[in-house]
């Protein structure tokens, strides 16, 4: 049952996010990469970590998705539209994802398929392993823990430190992001701009 | 009532790996193929979204039953994330205010 739900939402997350890195309409991908990120929500719920859902809603949906929308306006509105999207490395590309894909999956088999080996010569050796590779293939269900009342001490008593320099990161990130896009002065009206002056503005940042 | 009343049985991890790992190469495509930056901005954002995936996945099914440290990893990602996702943006805003144009293959302000 469970898994119906997951593949009802699997499919089409990643339906919509070759949509969104095919599609010629810049402003239809930021809106499949809204539904995709949704999508995503719903499978952190359906992972018992409702924190991560509701995170993923505010943030990536309320948020980036927003921003991303605003940048396509701003950019958008000087050119006109958007012609050719892709490079001409499309088919490489293509090779490229799919390698990479069987990479992957080569490596979670062998390691699998490592574990239990480990596990079957060796009874009680690894059991740690053992219960991983078993937890990786079963289907059990999960002892009631509550990740609501759980989270927060975690992160606020053991992680309070990486907690602080997160909030730090974004400060700069802030500040840097206003002085980037700080609108520069408009002294060289239309025609290009040296090369050096950009280079400079950036780096105060 | 809890989510486990509801469904008495799991989605294996492995599922999750899986459908991560296809996630992050759809993303990986849109990278390499794609010619905006916005749009590789994009498949970043995909990309990024895989990995969470990954980590939520990886608490759930972890060593000791109660753990919440994936979960929260994934808070800190997320946060990683997003400030990349202002700066980038930031950048590409400035950046087609100084070059007008966002596509990749035209900035060369650095092939000397």
């Amino acid at each position: 049952m469970e898994t119906l739900v997951f593949f009802g939402l699997a499919v089409p997350i990643l339906v919509l996010a070759v949509v969104v890195v095919t599609t010629p309409h810049i402003l239809r991908a930021v809106v499949s990469l809204f539904l995709a990120l949704v999508g995503v929500a719903g499978l952190f719920f359906l992972m018992r970590a409702p924190i991560l859902g509701v995170m993923q809603l505010m943030i990536y949906a309320g948020g980036v998705v927003v921003l991303f929308a605003f940048a396509v306006m701003l950019v958008r509105r000087v050119t006109g539209e958007f012609v050719r999207q892709q490079t001409g490395l499309a088919g490489p590309a293509l090779v490229v994802g799919l390698l990479f894909f069987v990479v992957l999956m080569g490596i979670g088999s062998g390691y699998l398929a490592g574990l239990e080996d480990e596990a079957a010569a060796a009874g009680s050796v690894h059991p740690v392993s053992r219960d991983l590779a078993e937890r990786l293939v079963l289907t059990d269900v999960p002892e009631e823990i509550d990740p609501v009342e759980d989270f927060s001490p975690v992160m606020i008593r053991d992680y309070v430190i990486p907690f602080e320099i997160a909030s730090i990161l974004l400060l700069v990130a802030m500040i840097g992001a206003v002085l980037v896009g700080h609108p520069l002065e408009q002294k060289h009206p239309g025609g290009e701009i040296e090369p050096e002056e950009p280079a400079e503005e950036g780096e105060g940042a | 009532m809890s989510l486990n009343d509801i469904f008495p049985e799991t989605v294996p991890t492995g599922y999750y790996l899986v459908f991560a790992a296809l996630l992050f190469c759809i993303g990986l495509f849109g990278l390499v193929s794609r010619r905006n930056a916005i749009g590789m901005l994009l498949s970043i954002e995909l990309m990024m979204n895989a990995v969470n995936v990954n980590l939520a996945a990886f608490s759930r099914s972890g060593l000791e039953v109660g753990q919440i440290q994936g979960q929260l990893l994934v808070v800190f990602t997320v946060t990683v994330a997003v400030a990349e996702a202002a700066v980038g943006l930031a950048i590409i805003v400035a950046m087609f205010k100084l070059r007008k144009t966002v596509n990749a293959d035209e900035l060369n302000l650095l092939r000397g």
